[in-house]
């Protein structure tokens, strides 16, 4: 009974933390309004009595709340020490004013100023308890931090993909995820509800609610519920004020306790499919594309071209590199190509198909050094002078459909550093022996002309 | 003077009587009332209309410019071919060599508990595959003697063979593939990606639809463009005739005639929309110089005559009528063009065994005959021209089919058929993204539930999504004061078939 009043009385300290706030800031206030002519000493009196004694309020219900709700000495330690400050400073400014003793010879200026500064410290160190130190920095723009240099941690958990199998599901995934999003408030310095979430023992101890993992119903286990409730929900956690879990974090915890809460399984023996750690893979937001950073094209060139009806898109949103295609414009020549030249750099894919180009492209394409893609499909390109583009490191796929390539020139194709496809089906059927292809290389070139062949059952109608 | 004062009496009496506290607080209320009223009338002004979120390319004078999406995009085009009516899985991909062993016994009771079936009533008998299956390509995954010429290209598809949907009629079914909601008004998958993407070419509607056999059940609410702006509609050409009706010159009319016309109406149009900035004037103008670019750019490219016969070969086309076929080599040639997304809708697989054409071991083998040569073809003219990995083939029906005889009305019909069933169905992808040969999910003995892998008709659209560059869960559209999008509220990417 008495326990749980002194608990309560513990709760109330955020509450009555306001009033010595309100009280010594409305009295330092008076106290310098009334400075030069000192007609309501006695107003001032009442302020900094009242100030004083809430001040002391604060302090006691802040110590029965550090005693009962599992802060650490570590965290809360300069917001105590200068609450306690802030105690003897206002009694000390109380007793000033009523000339007692030797309080009296204390200079008034020296009171009210370290007053004030104590009280604003405290009250800060104690919102950052609540709010969390990153309060006030975290809405700032993003601009601002980092001229500021201030760090944005990288609350990023990522998997490789081709080795996540063998990982203990709890010690790789699971335990990781805590790490990042519950730790920080359920840790042994500071164990929130005390609930301790940094090793798998105190997961299975629980905490004040009692077990926090149901081993026989685990959807009714405390963590599955909690992760679960709405974000306005009281008990959803974390906290709405804390940075939360993703969906996928909040699937995979969700999967272990419901498969159990093993410490040691690995992914592979429980059966999970991979589609549950996807998210967790690092993107690879390039694709095919080279993997360099390169500063983005001169939007005014950009837009001058478009106007002239070519196609220039990023290869997404927020890509430097870019896609440009004439499918729009049929007239569209060689010459024209010297258009593109100050944006080269920038172009990875290169759709000059059904247009009028002839094979003098090639020595303007060398430029093009980033160029992953060229489509020169239903041109009039024989290919003679293709050999110019071997300089092109990053030329991975050549369409070359219904030109008019001659095969001849093909094997010097074979020394192109990078090329992975390269289509070359005509129109009119091509005898091409592709046994001059070494082996290495088969694959590359795609000479198409398929067949589907008939077969009697086209025939028989049912 | 005693006038004077009188009329002095007189104002302040008056003044009395105006301004009484009853007046006071009507006037007040009406007042704040008004305040009230102009802020909700903001929402009618058109700066309320919601901008392209994720987009600060202007789009209002060309709508269907083309724009980056978010991510890195696997594929540039869509072609989803969808067979009206739902192909029945147990004859073309799922193989259910147990279901042969319980062929004509009746059909366990457990089974048939708490579900809805939209014909069958009483106690069926379970109905055995009815096609002779083997399998086919190095992935090894099995396929129907029913689809001879798809072996040729089982390596490069991706089968989902435990497809679900909670519905089991067509029309809401479609809608709800389509659209992502088994109820009208929403927009169709390809209104989003031509919303979200724009189009390459400009000559050509960036969202095409073809059908052959008939109109989808749902009717044109399947390509319709919901709440987005109208010009994100599906365009529907023909195969046969004109290929978009009213898109000639009238008699006596020349074309630079109709270019004088077509400028002077869009230029009062766009005074309208400078006044008034609704998009839908846009949408108009948009499409008084599509249809004129049109006329020349259509008649064009939906020429199959053009295309040489190893290629018409290829495909089985009958040039002149409106055939699976030919809307196979159309839907090339329009992603060959640049067009977004292409659907082709094929009527006639609704399966029920009530006669000759809509039994499973006689109707069913000529519509697999119609598809199997093209779709085949499809696929081969794709990855020859270098555009398999620049395209999505998506094939599938709204549902699947049930593993017993349909008893319709509690008696057995006449031809072998099945019912509608959505607990599990095939579906498959190919192309960009695709892992080839790859087979996800899996039914149990009889094929009646997915037991592996189930994916729902949400999750195939958040993959579509996903390999054209959007996050389905951040690609949305703010109406009636809440963000949509098409997945609504449901989803996950597909992975397991991604490469």
């Amino acid at each position: 009974m008495i326990d749980s009043l002194v608990t309560l009385l513990g709760r109330f300290h955020p509450l009555i933390v306001h009033l010595p706030i309100g009280f010594l800031l409305l009295g330092l206030m008076m106290a310098f309004y009334d400075r030069k002519e000192k007609k309501h000493l006695g107003i001032l009196k009442f302020a900094f009595l009242w100030g004083a004694i809430s001040t002391l309020l604060a302090v006691i219900t802040g110590l029965v709340q550090y005693d009962q709700e599992g802060y650490q000495w570590r965290d809360i330690q300069w917001h105590l020490i200068f609450g306690i400050l802030t105690t003897g400073l206002s009694f000390a400014y109380y007793f000033h004013l009523i000339d007692f003793v030797f309080f009296k010879r204390i200079p008034e200026k020296l009171l009210v100023f370290s007053l004030l500064f104590v009280l604003i410290l405290t009250g800060h160190l104690g919102g950052n308890l609540t709010h969390g130190s990153d309060h006030l920095i975290e809405p700032l723009p993003q601009g601002l931090k980092d001229a500021l240099g201030m760090e944005t941690p990288a609350v990023l958990f990522e998997l490789n993909p081709d080795t996540f199998r063998e990982l203990p599901f709890y010690g790789g995934v699971v335990q990781p995820i805590l790490d990042l999003k519950c730790v920080s408030c359920h840790n042994q310095k500071k164990s929130k509800g005390e609930l301790l979430l940094n090793d798998y023992k105190g997961i299975v101890a629980g905490g004040e609610s009692g077990e926090v993992i149901n081993f026989e119903i685990p959807r009714k286990s405390l963590i599955w519920k909690y992760i679960h409730l709405p974000l306005e929900d009281e008990m959803h956690m974390p906290p709405k004020a804390k940075t939360q879990l993703t969906k996928a974090e909040i699937k995979v915890i969700s999967r272990w306790i419901e498969l159990g809460a093993d410490e040691k399984k690995v992914i592979k023996d429980l059966g999970l499919e991979r589609s549950v750690f996807s998210s967790f893979f690092p993107k690879n937001t390039m694709g095919i594309y080279p993997k360099i950073e390169i500063p983005a094209a001169n939007t005014e060139v950009v837009e001058n071209l478009k106007d002239l009806g070519i196609n220039i898109a990023p290869i997404f949103k927020t890509a430097s590199f870019l896609e440009v295609s004439c499918v729009n414009m049929s007239l569209f020549e060689d010459q024209f190509l010297d258009s593109l030249l100050p944006i080269k750099d920038n172009i990875v894919y290169l759709d000059l198909g059904k247009t009028k180009i002839t094979d003098s492209v090639f020595s303007s394409l060398v430029k093009f050094q980033h160029l992953t893609v060229l489509k020169l499909d239903n041109t009039e390109i024989t290919g003679k002078g293709i050999g110019k583009l071997s300089g092109l490191l990053h030329l991975k796929q050549i369409n070359l459909t219904n030109s008019n390539f001659d095969f001849e020139i093909l094997p010097t194709l074979f020394s192109f550093p990078a090329l992975t496809d390269v289509f070359l089906f005509q129109k009119d059927s091509m005898d091409y022996n592709s046994d001059n292809i070494p082996q290495n290389l088969k694959a590359v070139f795609e000479f198409g002309n398929y067949k589907v062949d008939a077969i009697p059952s086209d025939k028989i109608i049912y | 003077m005693d006038n004077y004062k009188k009329l002095i009496q007189e104002q302040l009496l008056r003044n009395a009587q105006v301004n009484s506290r009853r007046h006071f607080l009507k006037d007040c209320t009406l007042g704040i009332g008004g305040l009230a009223l102009g802020s909700f009338l903001q929402s009618c002004s058109p700066n309320s209309i919601p901008k392209n979120n994720y987009s600060t390319v202007d789009r209002t004078l060309n709508p269907l410019a083309p724009l980056a999406p978010p991510f890195a995009p696997k594929v540039k085009s869509v072609i989803y071919l969808h067979m009206v009516g739902a192909p029945s899985q147990l004859e073309m991909f799922d193989y259910k060599p147990e279901l042969q062993k319980l062929h004509n016994q009746k059909c366990p009771k457990s089974l048939l508990e708490g579900k809805k079936f939209a014909f069958i009533r009483g106690e069926p008998t379970m109905l055995g595959p009815q096609a002779s299956f083997s399998q086919a390509g190095e992935s090894g995954n099995w396929i129907s003697e029913y689809l001879p010429h798809f072996k040729k290209v089982i390596d490069d598809v991706a089968f989902l063979k435990a497809v679900h949907t909670d519905q089991f009629n067509h029309g809401p079914a479609q809608l709800l593939m389509h659209t992502g909601s088994a109820r009208f008004g929403r927009p169709s998958i390809g209104s989003w990606a031509t919303y979200g993407l724009g189009t390459e070419n400009q000559n050509l509607p960036g969202f095409v639809v073809l059908s052959s056999g008939g109109t989808p059940d749902a009717g044109k609410s399947v390509w319709g463009n919901g709440f987005l702006p109208s010009v994100y509609q599906g365009v529907q050409c023909r195969s046969k005739g004109d290929p978009v009706l009213y898109l000639k010159d009238p008699k006596g009319v020349s074309r630079g005639l109709k270019k004088d016309i077509v400028s002077a109406i869009n230029s009062i149009n766009h005074q309208e929309f400078l006044e008034y900035e609704d998009p839908e004037v846009l949408s108009r103008i948009n499409q008084y110089e599509m249809a004129y670019r049109m006329q020349i750019a259509v008649p064009e490219v939906m020429d199959i005559n053009s295309e040489p016969e190893s290629i018409k070969e290829m495909y089985g086309v009958k040039p002149g009528e409106e055939s699976f076929a030919n809307n196979c080599l159309l839907a090339r040639k329009m992603v060959e063009e640049g067009v977004r997304f292409v659907q082709l809708y094929d009527w006639g697989w609704d399966t029920h065994g009530t006669n000759h054409n809509t039994s499973v071991d006689l109707g069913l083998r000529n519509k697999c005959r119609e598809i199997d040569r093209p779709i085949t073809a499809l696929l081969l003219d794709l990855k020859q021209r270098g555009l398999l990995d620049e395209t999505l083939i998506v094939w599938g029906g709204e549902f699947g089919r049930t593993p017993m005889q349909e008893t319709r009305e509690g008696k057995t019909n006449k031809y072998k058929g099945r019912d509608h069933h959505g607990d599990a169905f095939t579906m498959w992808m190919a192309g960009g993204g695709i892992k080839k040969g790859a087979l996800h999910g899996a039914t149990d003995e009889i094929g009646f539930s997915g037991v592996e892998g189930r994916v729902s008709v949400h999750d195939i659209q958040a993959t579509i999504l996903h390999l054209l560059g959007f996050d389905h869960e951040q690609f949305t559209y703010d109406y009636q004061g809440r963000p949509f999008r098409l997945t609504d509220v449901a989803g996950n990417v597909i992975q397991e078939i991604l490469a």
